[in-house]
């Protein structure tokens, strides 16, 4: 029995340890707290990735939140996350870009396809087509981040149905 | 009423361990295999005992291949797998659908990517020329995509659910998974010491590309999916309906083969609605039918 309670307790343990504290959300895109919902509201501060917010009032779409300096506003629910970046509040997040990600990226969406897809496509004769097109694919995905800022902001205004 | 106790444990154990899923999860899986191989010990009944026993072990060696894999090589995997997709599925001589609407798909996955578990990660989606409807997760962060599926769904919020089904396989590594539980094809690839060796690299691909294609996930994989996929794209902005309204789009196009690949599509779509009926507003939230048809519909 007492197996059975640690058992629980490294379960819910676990369970908590993989989401953020209940009540806060990080910020996952750059953006701008605002006085009130909806066209028209004021910026009050401008919120930066990775910064945590207390929730106020999840209520969709608009979330109310309360910064870490105590001001209080409005964001969109697209922009936070219940989910920790994984570099946010390391070393990663100080020189403000996904080092970490990019950097792993780097040799297969900069120079093309990576070793090991490299070799399997030569051994198995796969078309250099093919090749290109994965190669033309994430290059493309690689320079995606001026158009994100719009495209949200088209979600967030929400009357498109 | 002991060994009944002893095996719900070992399920709750698993259950957890495939929902935390991420980076802890080959550590996870070797955990459970440790414990119900403990726990088999204290089993009277020598077929059961023998049978855990069994299970333990292809646990504890998926386990430690899950742990061997690495970012640089799940991505290694992912893109490989993807070139092969890409070969066998994409049109010839070009395979990719036009560069806006590649970018428009990247853009929905992103803004739903973010509510998942791995918001860090680079997810790619590839959007493939193909006249049925599918979509295929990668280990990685690459998913594909077909033009028929695009064709098929009628809204964004439809496939932000979608593709919040992908990413969640791709999160969960679900994939990978299905690879570990196959103790040959595990045993037969030693990261450690094997990864370099090409012919057995290429013949793991090869295996595990099979496997991918044909046997797919678990049901319970579905259902986790389904049910984060649903929820990132409702967090993302999005109706939450979408994922239900694509399952559902089932009955009036036929039998299409993501769908046949992914069964149980009846409960699926009911544990869909109870699910989007639970969100907060989640029905008034935009589904934005206009600028699908524009970056979409209107393309292919």
């Amino acid at each position: 029995m007492k197996t059975r309670r640690l058992l629980l307790l490294a379960v819910a343990g676990a369970v908590l340890a993989a989401t953020a504290a209940a009540g806060s959300v990080y910020v996952t895109i750059d953006t701008s707290l605002k006085d009130k919902k909806g066209l028209g509201a004021a910026t009050i501060a401008e919120l930066k990735q990775g910064a945590v917010l207390e929730l106020v009032d999840n209520a969709p779409p608009q979330y109310q939140v309360k910064t870490a300096d105590g001001k209080t506003g409005f964001v969109h629910m697209s922009k936070v996350s219940e989910n920790k970046p994984d570099d946010v509040g390391g070393e990663l997040a100080k020189a403000d870009t996904n080092v970490e990600v990019n950097s792993e990226h780097s040799s297969y969406a900069i120079r093309g396809l990576g070793p090991k897809a490299e070799q399997y496509a030569q051994s198995k004769g796969i078309s250099q087509a093919s090749r290109d097109a994965v190669d033309k694919a994430q290059a493309l995905r690689d320079k995606l981040t001026p158009d994100i800022e719009p495209f949200v902001a088209k979600l967030e205004i929400g009357s498109d149905n | 009423m002991k060994q009944i106790n002893r095996l719900l444990q070992i399920g709750v154990i698993v259950t957890v361990a495939a929902a935390l899923g991420c980076e802890s999860a080959g550590k996870s899986l070797k955990g459970v295999g440790d414990l119900a191989d403990q726990g088999a010990d204290q089993i009277g009944d020598s077929k059961l005992k023998s049978q855990i026993k069994a299970g333990a072990k292809v646990a504890k060696s998926g386990g430690e291949w899950m742990a061997g894999i690495d970012l640089p090589k799940e991505l290694a995997l992912g893109q490989t797998f993807t070139v092969r997709v890409v070969e066998d599925y994409g049109a010839k001589p070009d395979p990719l659908a036009p560069d806006s609407v590649q970018r428009y798909v990247n853009l929905v996955g992103y803004v739903v990517a973010k509510q998942s578990t791995r918001p860090n990660l680079t997810f790619y989606f590839v959007v493939i020329k193909n006249d049925t409807p599918n979509a295929f997760a990668c280990p990685g962060g690459f998913i594909v995509v077909t033009t028929a599926m695009l064709k098929q769904l009628q809204n964004e919020a439809e496939l932000a659910g979608v593709l919040g089904h992908e990413i969640a396989h791709v999160c969960y590594k679900h994939g990978l998974n299905v690879v570990s539980r196959n103790e040959a094809m595990s045993s037969a690839m030693d990261f450690a010491s094997q990864w370099d060796d090409t012919a057995k690299f290429n013949g793991f691909i090869d295996q595990a590309y099979e496997n991918l294609i044909l046997n797919r996930y678990d049901q319970k994989d579905e259902f986790q999916s389904d049910e984060s996929g649903s929820l990132w794209a409702y967090r993302a902005g999005y109706c939450a309906t979408g994922l239900h309204d694509a399952l559902k789009l089932r009955t009036s196009h036929g039998e299409a083969k993501f769908f046949s690949t992914h069964p149980n599509v009846d409960e699926r779509i009911s544990k869909l609605a109870a699910q989007a009926k639970s969100q907060p507003s989640g029905d008034k939230l935009p589904k934005m039918s206009n600028r699908y048809k524009t970056e979409v519909l209107d393309k292919l």
